[in-house]
């Protein structure tokens, strides 16, 4: 059973100067599934996130990727360990083509810096060759009209493309664990469902990839989650099957206010 | 894809290299009468042709993207007429030394200015102290020919490289600012340097160091005038064909840099450092790379100054020159090596051509600055996204052999 934790938390916490943001949080997450990390707005999910990647250093407890303590790594070794995230507002590099933003994914992997840049074109041409094709598989996965664009500036694309983008960003690292924050947040309906599909095939485009996923749609959670974390100020409040945790009178009161 | 369409609206066959060849004529001609004019008539002529050829083609979308595509369809060939026209500079500037320098300068600036490209433009560091670095440079190779009467080639070298090491020392608090306080830090850097050199003895104070040994390679002395049997050139030609050099490497040094994982990786960090880290870049590594990297451009071009010259004073080095060179990165065009180009010759040929209306001329230098970034903010030649499809078309026959190698093991 242990084997199969990818991750696990262990109280942890942080809090800014007076506010505690995350409270002594304990989380684990089974290997390839997809735990919907839920809560009202200011919950400390993103926190969760920001420290799970190294942007945040917890002041309290611990986490473990792989039986491995992350605690205090920076944000670059973490990525390199397989932990990838997208953002809540997009972070895409908006003057840069869609396969630049494909290919900073891949950076850890690269190997031809700059003295191949400057001396052995070749040598570099074959990667740029390798990482072209995977880019190119990658967005045509999601939407192949992404391939067509794959050279015009991501600022051009429409809302939910971007977000493709930075999923195939994300992916490109080829991440045991992806984190996707809020992945819904300015989609109409339609493309919501759109997205949901996305997911779906990122799982079936991996063998090994476990997803966390913060969202406030509860359709999207409900469809596509093996588990669910709620939070509520910061503390986890209830955790189970979306069914458990949508009749659970806590979670109920956290999200419509108790009943007078 | 893209480049299949263009070629198609293309001038084709011996007609577009004719216009090619033709284009480069005319541009040519028209910037050369500017320095054998002594009054400034050509001047003011080119520049309302210049206007008027901006706003013609920003109406005739389809004639420029035409005349685009020619010029990229016959690439060799215009490639090669550019060499020959640069090459054919001194020959036209025979009579007029003075220019020949001028135009020198102005390369000596376009090689700083490549090297802050890569901090300000790829990277988005802003340097405030590039005449700091400069001073590095020429001071290392001035002192270095002066007390030990190393060779030009290696103190060239070691004014680049040094540069290079004393950015490290600045890089320290550079690391911990950003955006503004990033360009006070530089900004107190550079007058520290100049304050520095002042007040040292043994980097000659206020009067500077004179009479450090003009450029000499294995025996060849840049000082004497340049004999091709049939001509015999200003001695600045041997300078300035050195510089045309220097200029090639490092201008397609930089070009390559920009087009590899490096730019990738540079504009990433420019445009989102945040999502550069998630994304698994040692984001201070790259900075203090490239920062490092520019600087010893900086330095070089530093370096080069002082063995033309034969005298350098804190007065070169002064805080007006950091920003020409910051003015040139963004006027020309942020993260782009030929606005570089284009910005270094016109902020500085025209201020020294506008010399005729004496006082004035700084009031039109700032006029012309405002009203290009007024309606091109983005730099006259602006950021264009990287395309791969040239690097792997070039080495498409290489790549398939590879694949076809693989292909047979597994078999």
């Amino acid at each position: 059973m242990n084997n199969n934790k990818i991750l696990y938390t262990q109280d942890l916490s942080i809090h800014f100067g007076g506010l505690v943001a995350v409270d002594r949080v304990n989380i684990e997450v089974q290997r390839n599934t997809i735990l919907g990390l839920i809560g009202p707005n200011g919950s400390g999910k993103t926190t969760i996130f920001n420290m799970l990647t190294g942007l945040y250093i917890p002041t309290g407890g611990n986490f473990f990727f792989e039986g491995e303590s992350l605690l205090g790594k920076p944000p670059y070794e973490i990525a390199r360990k397989g932990i990838a995230r997208t953002f809540q507002s997009s972070r895409l590099c908006l003057d840069l083509s869609v396969l630049d933003n494909v290919f900073i994914g891949m950076h850890p992997r690269q190997k031809h810096w700059l003295t191949s840049a400057v001396f052995r074109r070749s040598a570099l041409a074959e990667e740029v060759y390798q990482a072209y094709e995977k880019a190119m598989h990658l967005l045509n996965i999601f939407n192949p009209e992404l391939v067509k664009r794959s050279s015009e500036p991501a600022g051009r694309l429409p809302q939910i493309d971007r977000r493709r983008v930075e999923i195939c960003r994300a992916m490109a690292m080829s991440p045991k664990l992806l984190l996707l924050d809020e992945p819904s947040a300015g989609m109409t309906p339609e493309e919501i469902t759109e997205l949901m599909n996305d997911i779906r095939k990122v799982q079936q485009e991996s063998e090994d990839i476990t997803i966390i996923i913060v969202e406030h749609v509860m359709s999207v959670i409900r469809t596509i989650t093996d588990h669910v974390v709620v939070l509520n100020f910061g503390r986890k409040i209830a955790e189970g099957t979306f069914h458990e945790i949508s009749h659970n009178p806590e979670v109920r009161e956290a999200y419509l206010g108790k009943r007078g | 894809m893209a480049n299949n369409q263009h070629e198609k609206e293309a001038f084709r066959g011996t007609g577009g290299l004719l216009l090619t060849l033709g284009i480069e004529l005319v541009l040519y001609a028209l910037i050369m009468a500017i320095f054998l004019d002594h009054g400034g008539t050509t001047l003011i002529i080119d520049v309302i042709l210049a206007a008027a050829a901006i706003v013609y083609f920003k109406r005739n979308h389809a004639l420029a993207d035409k005349i685009s595509a020619t010029l990229a369809a016959n690439r060799k060939a215009a490639w090669i007429g550019v060499i020959v026209l640069l090459l054919a500079v001194p020959f036209v500037l025979q009579a007029s030394a003075y220019w020949l320098f001028i135009v020198i300068t102005a390369g000596l600036f376009m090689m700083a200015c490549l090297g802050l490209n890569i901090q300000l433009g790829s990277t988005g560091m802003m340097n405030l102290a590039g005449a700091a670095f400069q001073a590095f440079g020429a001071y290392t190779a001035g002192l270095l020919a002066l007390n030990y009467g190393l060779p030009t080639w290696l103190t060239l070298l070691a004014g680049a490289l040094v540069t290079g090491l004393f950015s490290i020392l600045l890089f320290i608090p550079v690391l911990k600012t950003k955006g503004h306080y990033l360009a006070l830090v530089t900004i107190a850097f550079q007058f520290m340097v100049v304050i520095l050199v002042e007040n040292m003895e043994w980097t000659g104070g206020p009067q500077g160091l004179k009479n450090i040994p003009l450029m000499n390679f294995f025996g060849y002395s840049f000082n004497e005038p340049l004999n091709l049997g049939f001509i015999t050139l200003h001695k600045y030609a041997n300078y300035y064909y050195f510089t045309l050099l220097l200029l090639f490497a490092l201008g397609i040094a930089a070009h390559r840099i920009y087009h590899s994982w490096v730019g990738v990786t540079a504009a990433t960090i420019r445009d989102d450092e945040v999502a550069a880290q998630t994304n698994g870049v040692q984001v201070n590594k790259w900075k203090l790379t490239l920062f490092v990297l520019g600087n010893c451009f900086i330095g070089l071009s530093g370096a080069f100054y002082s063995h033309m010259v034969g005298f350098i004073s804190p007065p070169n080095f002064a805080f007006d020159k950091s920003l020409v060179m910051v003015s040139i990165v963004i006027l020309g065009g942020m993260d782009n090596v030929l606005g570089i180009i284009l910005g270094a010759f016109l902020l500085i040929i025209l201020p020294e051509k506008l010399r005729f209306i004496q006082d004035y001329r700084f009031m039109i230098y700032g006029i012309v600055l405002i009203v290009m970034l007024i309606f091109q903010p983005r730099g006259l030649l602006p950021f264009v996204p990287r395309s791969y499809a040239e690097l792997i078309q070039r080495y498409r026959h290489k790549l398939l052999q590879g694949k076809k190698a693989q292909g047979g093991q597994e078999a």
